[in-house]
């Protein structure tokens, strides 16, 4: 029989696997590398799971584990002399052929305009990606609301430039 | 087609997990535990039977010198118990309260420690242990010729700095390869952040 741990964590598992996969293929661009993250993520959340007091929302204390456990996992792989501007084995860079394939080269384009980001703004357009309100934003990040806010609009610029390669008159 | 923000996030949200050994893991993870509470409790009982053991086996106890020696020992496995457990990466138990600046600071922190203690903590422990054999050598030798023990206290003092100079050469070289380049990097995002 599973016990009460077991239960929680696959509920935690199933509502939040696929916002955290997203954040590791956000700082990793390699889809192994972003396995073993995603794996160290969810280590993490097993072992303090039972420290969780409840003082939050269970989604901005996952984010949290999350987010700090991507920084120090990318400045392991930073060190080890991972070269950022590779495109990733997994992704086909084919001409589009249909819509799929046209799909994941837009999914290519936009994780490499995430990769480009330093490492604090990543982590806002991952959240902002998923929709999370400033405040929250604010929380897991440890700036204010307001600079938030700034960064959000400087973020926005950016990804929607990279997905939009071509100039648009001013 | 021009892409707006809103589609930008309806393309990062059509990305999903992929298939994940989740039971896999959960075993894999109750048998760590296992493991590791197994390991703290050998750890906990260890030291306190080394000191019995010394206080009984060694013929210490009954004067001030062999007393002396029992507790500068103590205190030195005390001391090194206490750093370990304090440079130990645990900041995820609180995350609740801590957000990626702090997470950042308290990371920094931990690693630099490991660094003090190897450069400072065990250079420390190094002296305090071959004062603690000398002092026992100079009660329990006290029956044998000077030249004798002479001899045992220089061997003695030797021993500990030659095992001492050859652990921190190895500790040293591995935190300049694996720590250093993580605190610059660290480093490096809390400038971002505070900035």
């Amino acid at each position: 029989m599973k016990s009460q741990k077991e239960l929680q964590f696959e509920a935690v598992y199933q509502s939040h696997k696929d916002k955290v996969y997203r954040l590791c293929l956000g700082f990793v661009r390699e889809k192994e590398l972003a396995n073993d993250l995603f794996q160290e993520i969810l280590i993490k959340i097993w072992r303090h799971l039972d420290s969780f007091k409840g003082e939050s929302d269970i989604s901005t204390w996952i984010y949290r584990i999350a987010y700090n456990t991507a920084l120090t996992f990318s400045a392991r792989e930073k060190k080890k002399g991972e070269k950022h501007t590779e495109i990733p084995a997994n992704l086909d860079l084919s001409e589009p052929e249909n819509y799929q394939s046209e799909q994941e080269i837009r999914i290519q384009l936009l994780y490499q305009a995430i990769n480009e980001l330093s490492e604090l703004d990543r982590v806002i357009a991952t959240l902002l990606l998923e929709n999370t309100a400033y405040k929250a934003i604010a929380e897991i990040s440890g700036i204010s609301e307001n600079y938030v806010a700034v960064k959000v609009n400087r973020i926005k610029a950016a990804l929607t430039q990279k997905l939009n390669p071509q100039p648009h008159g001013n | 087609m021009e892409t707006n923000f809103n589609d930008i996030q309806q393309l990062w949200q059509s990305q999903k997990a992929s298939n994940f050994d989740l039971g896999g893991l959960i075993q894999q993870m109750k048998a760590t535990e296992k493991k590791q509470k197994m390991e703290w409790i050998i750890g906990l009982v260890c030291t306190p039977i080394t000191i019995i053991f010394l206080v009984y086996a060694l013929p210490l106890k009954d004067s001030l010198l062999g007393i002396l020696t029992l507790l500068i020992i103590s205190f030195g496995m005390a001391w090194v118990l206490w750093l370990n457990s304090k440079s130990l990466l645990r900041q995820v138990e609180d995350s609740e309260l801590y957000n990626q600046r702090d997470y950042l600071k308290e990371q920094l922190q931990k690693l630099n420690l490991r660094g003090k203690i190897i450069q400072k903590h065990m250079i420390t422990y190094g002296v305090l242990l071959a004062l603690a054999i000398n002092l026992g050598y100079l009660e329990v030798l006290s029956p044998l010729e000077l030249k004798f023990r002479l001899i045992a206290h220089i061997g003695a003092t030797l021993f500990v700095a030659g095992i001492m100079w050859f652990t921190l050469k190895k500790k040293q070289r591995k935190f300049d390869v694996e720590s250093r380049p993580v605190i610059r990097q660290l480093e490096k995002l809390l400038n971002a952040a505070e900035n």
